[in-house]
């Protein structure tokens, strides 16, 4: 059992992680369990469809980011900033998705935003017929509709 | 979140691996989930799961890669149009950083006499991006403010989170159309033209976010009888009415004030537009309630000018050799609101005029300029994230950056290279925004117009007073 401050949270495959409760509770779906029932402060919180591997990224985040929303003499946004982008880069993309997902479930919004925008960072580049293929899209525009929709925008090619 | 293996499959291209060289899998489960195909899965999977997380994603790309996805599909290209996601995008531009700057739309503009309006050039209007991610303006001079090709030419007065507000004029005729319009959508609202047309001084424009559009107000500054005093009119997109007039009564207007700098900044536009004063006007400004609060503004005795960065209002003053020339403003928000001035001794901004100085002459500038002590530059905007400075002088836009003192020079005015200094050219700092304009039941204005021209070829109509006294050569 966690001691005092401190929560107690468990991944679906079983790997329980003590952390404090200010790191806890970036995860706005946490505060509220924590905030509503007593007993899971107490408890274990079992994070459901999140996996140990998983879990121990989204710690490594909010621990951070926790200690920066304290202290900020030590840890500076331009640490933060740093860090956000290591912490970004080393994911491969399982990973990302999976805490993509994990954020949303748990809305971790500032690390949502950063996994967003990651993503968004990755399909900029891509051509319409490429976001059709990844996104499983079909065209429903006729080739005469499409060459007009294209007409209306040169800029952007 | 069971992972398929797939053992067998070779990696034949690896989708949506940017930058990412060395990927190392540090897990022990997984050393081959990364085919292009396994990892779409996934995206679709999580991005069909959670349409929030869809709406995340492409509301933190540019409106250059939208438009370019819209014709990805019918449903694709209605997503990216609705409000909803427009709203999204709007604020997602806002908290990423801070992004306070897109680009900036500029033009040159040369009166040799400022007391005549017949005497002026209109360069045409030209955007510069700045953030670089950005990307680019679809029509950046503007053309589709247009309805009659080159005899035609559009005056650009103000911009304000997203919107310009614009003046269109045809060649050797007193008719003059105001819009004001989003350049990236190319939504435009016609204005019914101010009354009093020879009295008026100076357009500003406010626009702000609400729910899914953006309003705006405009405010037009007009002389009162013999220039003893004046006056602000108002229209608002909050009401399908007229110009409305302030009773309330400023001091005069000079000509030194007309293109006064401005910012919009905590919901107040502030306008350096009289005499040692900021005039203050609160975007909820309305006849009855408020009156705009005029704030006494930091000395300086050769003319100062306002932008905005993330959290605060600057004034950089010009005229001082010893002195800090930089001062912020604090708001006290308790009750009454109290505005106070605080210099900031920042070195910085030391080294920038002296930075300038040193460029301008190694840059073999006219002898008249060098001769004077300083440049007057004016300030527009502050990005953040690059720790740069926009600010020009008559004949170019300059980029400052503060941390190994760089001046680059970004772009210049074609009709001013080389004339005299006066402050007409206008720089607006440029936001972008996919936001529908509010509109509350005016038509995109070109019907108004038709009425506009009418009216002015029908001379017969006493009705009529606008633009008389006008003619613009392009």
């Amino acid at each position: 059992m966690a001691s005092k401050g401190n929560l107690t949270l468990k991944s679906c495959n079983g790997k329980e992680f003590i952390v404090e409760e200010k790191v806890a509770v970036m995860s706005t779906t946490i505060k509220n369990m924590v905030d509503v029932d007593d007993s899971f402060a107490q408890g274990v919180i079992p994070i459901i469809g999140v996996d140990g591997k998983i879990l121990a990224k989204l710690i490594e985040y909010c621990k951070e980011h926790a200690e920066a929303d304290e202290d900020e003499e030590v840890k500076s946004e331009e640490y933060l900033k740093k860090f956000d982008e290591k912490f970004v880069d080393e994911l491969n993309l399982n990973d990302l998705y999976d805490l993509l997902k994990a954020s949303n479930y748990l809305e971790i919004t500032k690390l949502l935003n950063l996994l967003c925008q990651k993503v968004a960072s990755m399909i900029k580049g891509k051509k319409p017929e490429e976001i059709r293929r990844i996104f499983n899209i079909k065209n429903d525009f006729t080739p005469e509709e499409e060459e007009e929709i294209n007409r209306q925008n040169p800029w952007a090619f | 979140m069971g992972r398929r293996k797939n053992k067998n499959r070779s990696v034949p291209q690896i989708e949506l691996v940017e930058g990412r060289k060395n990927g190392k899998d540090d897990d022990d489960d997984d050393d081959d989930d990364s085919t292009a195909e396994k990892q779409e899965e996934k995206i679709i999977e999580i991005l069909v799961e959670g349409s929030d997380i869809l709406l995340e994603v492409f509301s933190r790309l540019n409106p250059q890669t939208l438009f370019k996805f819209k014709s990805v599909s019918k449903g694709f290209c209605n997503f990216i149009g609705q409000a909803e996601f427009a709203a999204h995008h709007y604020r997602n531009c806002k908290a990423i950083a801070g992004r306070t700057l897109t680009g900036l739309f500029f033009q040159g503009k040369e009166q040799s006499n400022l007391h005549d309006e017949e005497l002026r050039l209109l360069d045409k209007v030209d955007f510069l991006p700045v953030e670089s991610e950005a990307g680019g303006i679809p029509d950046p001079s503007l053309e589709f403010l247009k309805q009659r090709g080159n005899t035609e030419g559009v005056e650009i007065l103000d911009s304000c989170n997203g919107l310009l507000l614009c003046m269109r004029y045809t060649s050797n005729t007193p008719i003059k159309s105001y819009f004001v319009c989003n350049p990236l959508t190319k939504q435009k609202v016609a204005l019914p033209n101010p009354k009093k047309p020879y009295n008026r001084i100076s357009f500003a424009l406010m626009a702000d976010f609400d729910h899914n559009y953006l309003k705006y107000k405009v405010l037009c500054l007009f002389k009162g009888s013999d220039n003893t005093y004046s006056k602000l009119m108002i229209l608002s997109s909050e009401t399908t009415g007229d110009w409305m007039v302030l009773e309330q009564e400023l001091p005069p207007v000079s000509y030194e004030f007309l293109n006064g700098s401005k910012a919009f900044f905590n919901g107040s536009l502030f306008w350096d537009c009289i005499e040692g004063h900021i005039l203050v006007c609160d975007f909820n400004v309305n006849r009855k309630k408020d009156r705009c609060k005029l704030i006494e503004a930091p000395r300086a005795p050769l003319g100062r000018c306002l932008w905005k960065s993330e959290h605060k209002l600057h004034c950089y003053c010009h005229g001082f050799e010893d002195e800090y020339p930089e001062w912020t403003l604090t708001i006290n928000d308790d009750g009454k609101q109290d505005y106070n001035w605080k210099p900031e001794k920042s070195e910085q901004f030391r080294n920038l005029t002296d930075d300038f100085s040193a460029k301008l002459d190694s840059d073999n500038w006219l002898i008249e300029r060098k001769a004077k002590p300083r440049i007057q530059f004016k300030i527009i905007s502050y990005a953040p994230e690059s720790k740069t400075l926009h600010l020009f002088i008559p004949d170019g836009i300059y980029a400052y950056e503060f941390t190994e003192r760089r001046l680059e020079f970004l772009g210049s005015f074609r009709h001013c290279r080389d004339r005299v200094f006066h402050s007409e050219s206008c720089v607006s700092p440029y936001v972008h925004s996919l936001l529908p304009i509010q509109n509350t039941g005016r038509a995109d204005g070109e019907a108004e117009a038709a009425t506009e021209m009418k009216k002015v070829r029908g001379r017969h109509n006493k009705r009529t007073p606008q633009c008389q006294d006008y003619t613009l050569t392009g």
